[in-house]
């Protein structure tokens, strides 16, 4: 899961962490109760005006200053491509690309991802027409209830930017952070391949 | 079935693929209604408690709050007969997290913060978490009738097991043990309710809509058709998604009182112990056999840990009963309330314990009697046409051709002999057989064919990733004559869909699959009478292929399937009702499972390197999608072996795992190389002699991988899971 961390992201975890330690002295239900604040436009809230690129459309966000970028995606764009399969950073489910590299969006604070380009599943298929990766599940049936799929397919699609022929090895290593409880992982490795497969011809 | 099959057996694309992988599929999370309020539960954090008094005056004055219910609020029935006695909110906690209290709130965090200003004043009681103790007379009783659910054990006999006892050479006899686990499917249980003029719509991450619909008219006191339940896109059940849960009937509730839509999504945490679980349970086996492997008796005594609430599910395993033709028989059951979460159904429910614990004795006694385990197999299954308990056939079986096409694959004849090996990584092969019934089931099916030859096929039945949304529309398209291309299927929407039992227990394939057929076949007919009188030809003699009404005889004497539909009226409509119920012969499915493992005696670490599985499916409808039930379940299956269980803190009475990360799910590294064999000789009673298998592939991974581990090591592992800790243990 190594990857999924980059120097400069803040995550999500280190933010709550950084916040709790300045303010630990107000009170122990601090952080919950300043998001409602936020929220409600109550003293202590934080709005801060954000540029993102999400697929490949500019954006200009007002976001408090805690929400996740799954949340924003999810809640406040309708980009609900990303599932929240445990809002832990466990999961893999909510993967998305930011700058070509997969992050767990649950991890990502809305205002680290200022200015960063940001692929979502949605933005994947080009009028239309499927990626190559999207092809190759679809034809190896690489996915069961398909709730983990946006965000294997992307975790698969910045494997195979980075490394165009993987082994069998480079894909169980580039995909070990995303599960898939139905364990279709037989076919989602066929996919893969037959997504390299599709890439170099 | 003369005619050669066209789209049956092919490995079509997935009729929703696309909608799959561009993130399109809208899950219940992912609806997104204007005004929808967010709502939480209030949980109780302790095992077994009183509530004395609750306080939601602050919770409800909280700006941007829109409903506040507890207990008092909400009907005082029961939820449903899956869940025992457990309320939707209640006042007398026997599991710590059960729900106190509930908000509705414009914002997740203004709900979280309402929470925060419940004051409730628990009376904390003792509580027990282990079945056995909970049998004990000292421990804290949970409800009026004891501990042991029912007053009594239930116990099962055939034949007499004393005197099969006596006649066997040779007696083996040990306890088994199976941890807390959970079914864990990726989206959690996710519900939006909205009301409009009397009218409830609920978008629920269900496997069952049809019975949630029911439960919940019961539950509200309203005519179903107020009732609307929609389950289109389903990440993953497994049993955990099967009945209506008390999140849903309180958002329900929550939605009506607040006058505006509320959605729900459970966290991880709560998804992973406040649905149904597999409860803990003890095997004592004791089997018997003569020299010449012909089994006698077999008694098996299970002590079932069936949670808080007394539901149960549970009771159903049948690897005692109905893998071997034994004679004399005895199972005895004792169902156990403790302060767990509720044992209720999960993919194999008690089976893939069962497996484990009988599949461990059937490798032992062959042993004792000096026969291959193999040989000892083949001599004692069930055969098609046998009959079974309660005076029924057993349709088909491949399980012979499993056992003998997976032995080959394995080399299971150059198995080397137990504890033959030096060295502290030792390698060893074992096997284990199972069976499941499926399709207990009723479905119906409605064709429409449409006049421009393009066919809406509408069906109950939930595709949760089991692919059958596809197989469905494999099955139509073949009956009917057209191309899988003209299909369009609407699934699981109980006021636009008929009514489909729901998908679990391996039985959509076998109830949905022969409605789907029986429908089409239905629409067929229709059109070959629209047809009959343009072409002069007698009906008999007209067939529909690839979209065309033709003469057998005479095919370029056609008209199109949409011709004849717009002769008819524009639209045909087929329909079939399949009742897969209280019939005189039953179907089950069948697989032989072979596992190679390497055991580092050193560590105790047990490596899977080849998992062989060998299933009777009847027939595939396609192969891509039941290799996928049989990988992802033979997968779940080693994890069940190996890593799986839910952990107590004894001290507190909660859970400690309750996270991706403590609670060992299989990534895509520990997948070991499965080879799939499917064997097909066709069943009498389902859809093209399709016949269930979501089931049968997690049941036989566990006793497979520690017969493994005993022909490596000399020494039996009875407890599961595996971990490196008890291995070490072990040896």
């Amino acid at each position: 899961m190594d990857e999924k961390k980059s120097p400069f992201i803040i995550s999500r975890r280190d933010f709550l962490k950084g916040g709790a330690i300045g303010t630990a002295a107000l009170s122990s239900g601090l952080l919950l109760r300043s998001e409602v604040e936020a929220q409600s436009t109550l003293p202590g809230a934080k709005i801060t005006r954000i540029a993102l690129k999400i697929n490949g459309a500019a954006q200009t966000l007002e976001i408090d200053n805690r929400w996740t970028l799954l949340y924003i995606l999810r809640d406040q764009l309708g980009l609900t491509g990303a599932k929240q399969g445990c809002d832990g950073g466990q999961c893999g489910a909510c993967t998305v690309l930011i700058e070509g590299k997969p992050h767990y969006a649950c991890m990502v604070l809305g205002i680290a991802a200022q200015g960063r380009e940001i692929l979502t599943i949605e933005g994947l298929a080009k009028d239309d027409a499927l990626h190559p990766v999207q092809l190759a599940f679809v034809e190896e049936m690489g996915y069961q209830c398909a709730f983990c799929t946006p965000g294997m397919i992307l975790s698969a699609k910045a494997l195979l930017d980075r490394n165009p022929k993987p082994s069998d090895t480079d894909i169980r290593q580039g995909l070990a952070g995303n599960l898939c409880r139905c364990a279709a992982y037989p076919k989602i490795i066929r996919s893969v391949m037959n997504a390299a497969r599709r890439i170099a011809s | 079935m003369a005619q050669e099959l066209t789209v049956v057996g092919k490995a079509v694309a997935g009729i929703d693929a696309t909608e799959r992988v561009t993130g399109r599929a809208a899950y219940t999370a992912d609806i997104q209604l204007p005004r929808a309020l967010y709502a939480k539960m209030l949980r109780c954090p302790h095992p077994h408690a009183r509530v004395k008094a609750i306080d939601v005056s602050k919770a409800q004055a909280l700006p941007g709050v829109k409903a506040v219910l507890t207990p008092r609020d909400i009907p005082s029935a029961p939820l449903a007969p899956a869940h025992g006695s457990r309320r939707a909110l209640t006042d007398y906690v026997t599991l710590a997290g059960e729900a106190v209290a509930a908000v509705a709130a414009v914002t997740p965090e203004i709900a979280a913060e309402a929470l925060k200003l419940i004051q409730v004043d628990y009376e904390t009681l003792p509580f027990v978490i282990d079945a056995e103790e909970a049998l004990k007379p000292t421990a804290p009783q949970l409800e009026k009738e004891g501990n042991l659910i029912g007053g009594r054990p239930k116990i099962f006999t055939r034949g007499d097991v004393e005197k099969g006892f006596a006649e066997a050479d040779k007696i083996v006899e040990a306890n088994y043990t199976t941890p807390l686990g959970t079914g864990n499917p990726l989206e959690p249980r996710a519900v939006t309710a909205q009301w409009s003029q009397g009218r409830l719509t609920l978008w629920l991450a269900s496997q069952g809509p049809f019975l949630a619909q029911q439960e919940l008219a019961k539950y509200l006191g309203l005519p179903e058709n107020r009732i609307r339940v929609i389950s289109t896109y389903v990440g993953g059940g497994f049993g955990h998604k099967y009945s209506l849960h008390p999140e849903d009937v309180v958002t329900a509730l929550l939605a009506r009182k607040a006058g505006q839509p509320v959605k729900f999504q459970m966290t991880r945490a709560e998804d992973m112990y406040l649905g149904h679980v597999r409860g803990a349970a003890s095997f004592h086996v004791k089997a018997g056999a003569k020299r010449d492997g012909a089994i006698t008796a077999l008694s098996v005594r299970r002590i079932v840990n069936q949670g808080a609430h007394g539901a149960s599910a549970a009771d159903g395993g049948i690897q005692s009963t109905g893998l071997y033709n034994v004679p004399n028989l005895r199972v005895e059951t004792l169902q156990v309330r403790t302060n767990t979460p509720d044992y209720g159904p999960v993919r194999g429910v008690m089976d893939p314990g069962e497996n484990f614990a009988v599949e461990s004795a059937i490798d032992e006694l062959a042993e004792a009697i000096e026969m291959n385990p193999l040989v000892l197999r083949i001599k004692n299954i069930h055969k098609g046409g046998d009959p079974l308990d309660g005076g029924v056939t057993l349709s088909s079986s491949g399980l012979d051709e499993c056992i003998r096409t997976g032995a080959d694959r394995i080399g299971w004849g150059r198995r080397k002999p137990t504890g033959a090996q030096t060295g502290a990584k030792k390698i060893g092969v074992g096997m284990a057989v199972t069976t499941r019934t499926g399709g207990s089931d009723t479905a119906t099916a409605i064709v429409k064919v449409n006049a421009d030859g393009s066919v809406n096929l509408f069906c109950g039945a939930t595709d949760i990733g089991t692919g059958s949304r596809t197989t469905l529309a494999q099955i139509a398209a073949e009956e009917l004559g057209v191309r899988y291309e003209d299909i369009s299927i609407t699934t699981s929407d109980t006021e636009t869909t008929p009514y489909s039992r729901g998908s679990w227990g391996s039985g959509v394939i076998l109830a949905a699959g022969k409605a789907v057929q029986l429908a089409a076949a239905d629409a067929r007919r229709k059109l070959i009478q629209a047809a009959a009188q343009p072409l002069q030809v007698k009906p008999e003699d007209l067939v529909v292929a690839n979209g065309a009404i033709f003469a057998k005889e005479l095919p370029e004497k056609k008209i199109t399937v949409g011709q004849a539909a717009a002769r008819a009226g524009y639209t045909v409509i087929g329909s079939g009702t399949a009742h897969q119920t209280n019939r005189p012969t039953v179907a089950r499915g069948f697989a032989a499972h072979f596992a190679e493992v390497e055991v580092d005696t050193d560590t105790g670490q047990i490596r899977v390197l080849r998992l062989i599985a060998a299933h009777d499916v009847g027939r595939a409808i396609h192969p891509k999608v039941v290799e996928n039930q049989i990988e992802g379940g033979v997968i779940q299956g080693i994890a069940l072996a190996l890593t799986e269980e839910l952990i107590f803190n004894r001290a507190t009475g909660r859970l400690l795992n309750t996270n991706f990360v403590d609670f060992k799910v299989p990534t895509i590294k520990e997948t070991p190389p499965i080879e799939v064999i499917l064997v097909e000789p066709g069943d009498p009673l389902g859809a093209f002699g399709a016949k269930g298998s979501g089931e049968t592939p997690i049941q036989a991974p566990a006793a497979a991988i520690a017969n493994a581990v005993y022909n490596a090591t000399g020494k039996r592992p009875r407890e599961l899971p595996m971990t490196p800790r008890r291995i070490l243990a072990l040896l």
